[in-house]
């Protein structure tokens, strides 16, 4: 009996073993959770990263800071942990990755000797309650917030010269709440700091933004957007900061680990402006955009001033009747609206890049995009007009109803029936259209975007743009 | 008449009547600048589409596609590069539409009325 059960087992070994290592699998990927949401991101292996966890709760939230450190720390590799003071427990020895924000919570005496690891020789009348952090590529400031209120110059004076010696691509400070000082802002712009961090909110500046997440709004300081988290949960949060190169992303989490929003922010403008250089986008990366199908109902008229074979250039600016979908007057409003990149794939892993997925319309090989913008830039100051687009299968651009870019289809007349060249996604390629920085005007400007499919039955399609410059 | 005349009569015949019909409308004769040019294309088809591809250097102007004899498609303008028409968009003159999975594509013409300097073009599959 012993003997048959065992030969039993011996003939079916193989599945047996498939069925232990697909349980292995799965228990596996339990553990880590299966990616569902993405962006379109190129990663590069020589990159510099890191990470910091803040926490923030409201005046009268308590949380359990040391229980959420060791929860996140189970979940992901963080670098550093920071909060207010107050939300810290004293009932054991503190986590020497651990950074807190001076609160006066306790006096500056206790503060300082409860977290004896912490440097005191920023500025040494302020004890440990000012000091400073160089993390990988980005240095951290951690200020007394009751110092700065009562008028003291010396935080700022150091902020300013301490930020510049340190030439780090990130600066971020942190103070337990805003001062309602001009000179506090003024310092922070000295510094280059490309985010203020508090107990309730995250600001950062609006030139840096490549992705706002809900709840954000501008501040009463010009050029800084604020994003009140804590306060409009009423729950305690703590904003997840992961640098990576120059892009800084603020993730929101409450306690149950869901998330509340994203901020993107760019700082190779900041860095550029301080070696004498201003870039900025005037069309982020991930923006809204109005789009639909194109098809015979949208009227798209030929331009006079196109040769339509496209042997000749364009020369001269298209002049187009109001109710042409390129035209700046175009009524777009009935459009639905959707975040870039939008667009549609069969492959998962694409699909998850998506930010706005569109439906694969066999009618049409073609989809139209429009979106309208304002700047406050005379356009003869701009040194260099870019756009960086990511398109499949091709493209043609219009600013203000005449054509400044095309890639992937003939040059001439372009119909809603007409193919692209077979193509792969392209992924932000770089356009300079300096030679269109006079069609560009102060004040309101429109872009409108044709992508082409190759074949009407095209699986793929995808689309983003931004437009940004140097001046 | 023997036989072998009344073959060499016949092939006679026949290679003057052939003859005349190969001269008519070849390129390259003085009879050809009148008359219509071929148009530089090529056609591939879906269950619902058909693609057709202007190979020439310019824009083909008022152009006809005409489906199987009696299911016709006209565009204003076909640009450089290929189209993709829906087969559910060609009519006949009843209105009837192309039935795309139960009607078959047996022939397509294309007529362009002034393709280069007052010449017209076609084009047939």
């Amino acid at each position: 009996m012993k003997i048959g059960l065992f030969k039993r087992i011996l003939q079916y070994r193989l599945i047996y073993m498939a069925m232990a290592l697909v349980a292995t699998l799965s228990w596996s990927l339990s553990l880590r959770g299966i990616p569902v949401v993405g962006y379109w991101q190129e990663t590069n292996p020589t990159s510099v990263s890191f990470s910091i966890a803040h926490f923030a709760a409201p005046m009268n939230e308590k949380v359990s800071v040391r229980e959420w450190i060791t929860e996140l720390e189970r979940e992901s590799q963080i670098t550093a942990f920071s909060s207010a003071d107050r939300l810290y427990e004293k009932n054991a020895l503190p986590l020497t990755r651990y950074f807190p924000v001076f609160d006066a919570s306790s006096g500056i005496e206790q503060f300082s000797s409860y977290y004896s690891y912490l440097p005191s020789n920023a500025l040494p009348p302020f004890r440990r309650s000012v000091y400073t952090m160089g993390l990988a590529h980005a240095q951290l400031f951690f200020l007394n917030a009751e110092a700065l209120e009562s008028g003291d110059a010396r935080q700022s004076d150091w902020l300013r010269s301490t930020a510049e010696r340190s030439g780090k691509t990130h600066r971020i400070a942190f103070v337990q709440r805003i001062p309602p000082l001009t000179a506090f802002w003024e310092s922070i712009r000295e510094a280059g700091i490309n985010l203020v961090l508090t107990e309730r909110e995250a600001y950062a500046p609006d030139a840096l933004i490549v992705q706002k997440p809900d709840g954000y709004r501008p501040s009463p300081v010009p050029g800084w957007g604020e994003w009140e988290v804590a306060s409009s949960s009423s729950k305690p949060v703590v904003f997840l900061l992961n640098g990576r190169d120059n892009q800084l992303t603020v993730t929101a989490k409450d306690r149950d680990g869901k998330i509340l929003g994203t901020l993107k922010e760019d700082v190779t403008n900041l860095r550029l402006a301080d070696r004498g250089l201003q870039e900025g986008a005037y069309v982020s990366v991930g923006s809204l955009w109005r789009y639909r199908v194109g098809g015979p109902d949208v009227k798209a008229t030929v331009p006079a001033e196109q040769d339509i074979s496209g042997q000749t250039p364009i020369l001269k600016r298209f002049n187009l009747p109001p109710d042409d979908w390129r035209s700046p007057q175009y009524d777009d409003s009935s459009w639905p609206v959707g975040r870039g990149p939008l667009g549609f794939s069969d492959n998962p892993a694409a699909r998850r890049m998506l930010r706005t997925e569109l439906a694969a319309d066999d009618s049409s090989p073609t989809y139209y995009f429009r979106k309208t913008f304002v700047i406050d830039d005379e356009p003869s100051q701009l040194r260099d007009l870019f756009l960086h687009v990511t398109y499949e299968d091709g493209f043609i651009a219009y600013l203000n109803g005449t054509e400044i870019c095309r890639d992937g289809l003939n040059d001439g007349l372009a119909d809603y029936r007409l193919l692209a060249s077979p193509s792969e996604a392209i992924s932000y390629r770089r356009y300079r259209i300096n030679d269109h920085k006079e069609i560009l005007v102060k004040g309101k400007n429109t872009l409108a975007v044709e992508v082409h499919r190759s074949h009407p039955n095209a699986p793929n399609m995808v689309f983003d743009l931004s437009l940004s410059y140097e001046k | 008449m023997t036989m072998i005349r009344r073959i060499y009569l016949l092939v006679l015949i026949s290679m003057t009547v052939l003859g005349a019909c190969g001269h008519e409308g070849q390129p390259g004769s003085a009879e050809s600048t009148a008359g219509p040019i071929e148009l530089t294309a090529s056609l591939s088809a879906t269950k619902q589409h058909v693609i057709i591809r202007n190979g020439d250097i310019f824009v083909w102007k008022d152009a006809t596609f005409i489906l199987n004899g009696n299911y016709e498609y006209k565009m204003s303008l076909v640009p450089r590069g290929s189209v993709s028409l829906n087969l559910a968009d060609f009519r006949r003159e009843d209105g009837t539409a192309f039935r795309p999975g139960k009607d078959w594509m047996r022939s397509l013409r294309i007529i362009v009325p002034d393709a280069v300097d007052g010449h017209a073009g076609y084009y047939e599959w």
